[in-house]
């Protein structure tokens, strides 16, 4: 992978605490999955910093290889790669989501019932 | 072979699973981005196996992901995985 394109990601997860790297906008989400993930974040009320693939083909290509990770969305918190879509919902539906964002000291409202 | 085989055979051979479903769901994307004309983009699979005893989600979906690398590259646009391991699958 091309080294800017590296520093760029990493830029871009060392300055905010939670990074969604998706297909589209939160609010134009172009892919089911990213969807999902932007649901789940914006329903736990935590703020996040979204990163929009398809307007760059080599983030698309280097958040991949960065993550060793082959498919979008991915989520970052704190610098750390927590996971894509099927990760997220499975964490969030088992209550572990809103647990790991209160140690990682990000605000999430407690489990919505 | 469809590809929905050839996911079944490589998980299979490289994760011995207890238990494996493959399914396609690439008709639930027809027009969306990532869809192709004779679908074989969207799949879902659940798979029990040992392998992924003491490995964390991030870790067992690349295990799933690494035996997939080049369809994933080529062919699949979209997995989704649900890997238990065999004491998780009979407690559930």
């Amino acid at each position: 992978m091309d080294n800017v394109v590296a520093d760029r990601i990493r830029q871009e997860v060392k300055e905010n605490d939670v990074v969604l790297f998706m297909k589209g906008t939160p609010v134009f989400p172009q892919c089911g999955f990213s969807a999902t993930a932007t649901q789940i974040l914006t329903h736990l009320g935590v703020k996040f910093t979204s990163v929009d693939v398809l307007q760059d083909p080599s983030i698309r290509q280097g958040i991949k290889d960065f993550s060793n990770w082959p498919t979008i969305p991915q989520l970052y918190v704190k610098g750390e790669f927590v996971g894509g879509c099927d990760i997220l919902r499975e964490m969030f539906q088992t209550g572990e989501l809103q647990k790991f964002f209160q140690e990682k000291g990000i605000n999430a409202e407690a489990q919505a019932s | 072979m469809g590809m929905a085989d050839t996911i079944e055979m490589k998980l299979r051979a490289g994760l011995k699973p207890a238990k494996l479903t493959v399914i396609d769901e690439s008709h639930h994307h027809v027009g969306h981005a990532g869809y192709r004309e004779g679908g074989e983009s969207h799949f879902s699979v659940e798979v029990v196996s040992e392998k992924f005893e003491g490995l964390n989600r991030v870790n067992r979906q690349r295990l799933v992901f690494d035996l997939l690398k080049q369809e994933m590259e080529t062919t699949i646009h979209a997995l989704q995985i649900k890997a238990q391991s065999p004491s998780e699958a009979s407690a559930a």
